[in-house]
């Protein structure tokens, strides 16, 4: 890999798919030149983190500000409006010519169509420069509503009801997480948040004002502020425009490959292939971006890897209170271990399917989930521990012996 | 056979006054042991930190907390932990612990990174844990 005549690689995107691609091609190749393209002044922070009021300036950012130079990277803070065939043109006229390109543009949030949707005192909240002008407006306000009880909903509700504002969050589903949680969990997830802001169910806005919201039915919400956080989808526009095969994210293959020669993408902004459902979808998570960066890096430097697949899960705090889900936790079905600990207030579900668990939720205690993780990713068969897996200390001694790491293995005595 | 001396040698190990009683009597629940012993019928191990040479957490970490050094050693660096427990949804060993003392931090074995040999192998009466390096086989 000494050769690296006419070979540069160019980046666009500067989170994690984007750091993790840079990761793997310095870990094997240490002079071709790399370049990163990034819409984003500030460049390697962590976007999870922006809901976190007092952090450090040094905690805030996953890579200190020497990454880039640590790992001769060049930086152009710009933005891509177009891909051809070996090059791409930048917002400010600039034409950069690269050898391979990955796209990790990552996603975008849902705006739904409500009326006084393009209100001023309505924000979406992914990005550091949404957390800093919500930081901005709501000095002097007194009361916020949020659109939309997930992940960046309850996040968002944590960083308002932190800078001291009144929170109302409204869901138009009958529990929070309806993507991710079941009925019961729903409920306890629910009961968690209204002992710190208020939660309305199963209602909508219809109408933002200056100083309020509307639902449907007619209530009326007092609102200085609005969050609309309904969702986030994969950001395709600059791959639509450039004419890269798309579905609802970047169609890739299992290198990270797109349609278009030489151009491969990761991260937030594509599909891939979800194990526990046999087909390609969005997987919009941290350590699946982290993955395809990682093999889109190598890929583009010529050296054959393969993304085996993943599937969805999320570790949440909920004004303290912990979750994980794993897999496809919200499906019901027959075959499950549920156990619940009323006083603990400590849920557990184990989802199985043909004798192998597709899904788990975790509320409350959350320890030692990432057995289960390791068990769902090797899709074992443990249907013969079916009441073993929602025990106190189920541990990973239950793991089947073959599956285990050989330096793990417990001796009888 | 689950006498349960890593335990205790690994929490005095991560103690301040580095003293049995004292780390016992007054720094309980503060830095909890960084491993877990299980159990089941006749069968016992203890287990810590395998250093994934591929290591979920590592993946996981939206901190940057979690890294891999140059020995491949799994580092954490309590200052940038923000207590997400994305490390602890995918360590298929469950072995990284919550630390909620203080600030909520991930805990995981640090192979004793200030002595010679890790505290918990020089406790174990029975030679049954050692350390080695052997990186080719973890996962």
């Amino acid at each position: 890999m000494k050769n690296n005549k006419n070979q540069n690689i160019v980046i666009i995107g500067g989170s994690v798919a984007a750091v993790s691609a840079i990761d793997s091609i310095r870990s094997k190749n240490s002079s071709v030149p790399v370049t990163i393209i990034t819409r984003e002044k500030e460049v390697c922070y962590s976007r999870p983190l922006i809901s976190y009021v007092d952090l450090k300036k040094e905690q805030f950012y996953y890579r200190d500000e020497k990454y880039f130079d640590k790992n001769k990277v060049d930086l152009i803070i710009d933005e891509v409006v177009s891909i051809n065939e070996n090059s791409v043109i930048l917002r400010s006229g600039k034409k950069i010519t690269y050898s391979k390109l990955i796209l990790a543009t990552g996603g975008v949030p849902v705006v739904p169509k409500i009326k006084g949707i393009d209100n001023k005192n309505v924000f979406t909240f992914t990005t550091y420069r949404d957390a800093c002008e919500i930081k901005k407006f709501v000095k002097n306000k007194k009361t916020a509503v949020i659109i939309g009880a997930g992940m960046i909903g309850i996040k968002a509700a944590e960083y308002l009801a932190a800078l001291g504002l009144e929170v109302t969050m409204v869901e138009l589903m009958a529990r929070p997480f309806a993507a991710v949680l079941d009925d019961k969990s729903g409920k306890i997830v629910a009961d968690e948040i209204r002992k710190h802001i208020k939660l309305i169910l199963k209602s909508g806005v219809v109408e933002i004002r200056e100083n309020s919201c509307l639902l449907k039915g007619g209530k009326k919400i007092k609102s200085d502020i609005v969050v609309c956080a309904v969702g986030v989808v994969p950001n395709i526009n600059l791959a639509v425009k450039s004419g890269i095969k798309t579905n609802r994210g970047v169609i890739v293959d299992s290198s990270m490959a797109t349609s278009m020669k030489n151009v491969y993408a990761a991260g937030d902004c594509t599909e891939s292939l979800d194990i526990l459902l046999n087909e390609n979808r969005p997987l919009p998570i941290w350590p699946i971006a982290h993955k395809h960066g990682s093999i889109a890096g190598l890929n583009a430097l010529g050296i054959n890897e393969k993304y085996e697949g993943g599937f969805v899960m999320n570790s949440v705090d909920i004004f303290g209170f912990p979750m994980i889900t794993l897999g496809l936790s919200s499906i019901t079905g027959d075959d499950s271990a549920v156990s619940y600990d009323e006083r603990k207030n400590e849920y557990k579900k184990i989802i199985m399917q043909d004798g192998k668990i597709v899904g788990v939720i975790l509320l409350g205690d959350i320890s030692r989930a990432g057995i289960y993780t390791g068990i769902i990713k090797d899709r074992l068969d443990v249907s013969n521990l079916k009441d073993d897996l929602i025990k106190d200390n189920f541990g990973y001694i239950y793991v089947p012996k073959g599956n285990m790491s050989p330096e793990v293995m417990p001796i009888e005595i | 056979m689950a006498c349960r001396l890593c335990e205790i040698a690994c929490f005095v190990a991560h103690s301040k006054s580095k003293k049995i009683i004292k780390a016992y009597k007054e720094e309980s629940g503060v830095g909890l042991p960084r491993l877990v012993i299980e159990q089941k019928g006749p069968l016992s191990f203890a287990i810590q930190c395998r250093n994934c040479k591929e290591a979920p957490c590592v993946s996981a970490c939206i901190t940057g907390a979690m890294k891999t050094d140059k020995s491949g050693r799994i580092t954490h660096d309590d200052k940038k932990c923000v207590g997400c427990w994305m490390c602890v949804m995918v360590c298929p060993f469950g072995v990284i612990l919550m630390d909620t003392s203080g600030k909520k931090v991930a805990a995981k074995c640090d192979l004793c990174s200030d002595r010679d040999m890790p505290a918990c192998v020089e406790a174990c009466p029975n030679e049954a844990l050692v350390c080695k390096e052997d990186r080719h086989k973890r996962i």
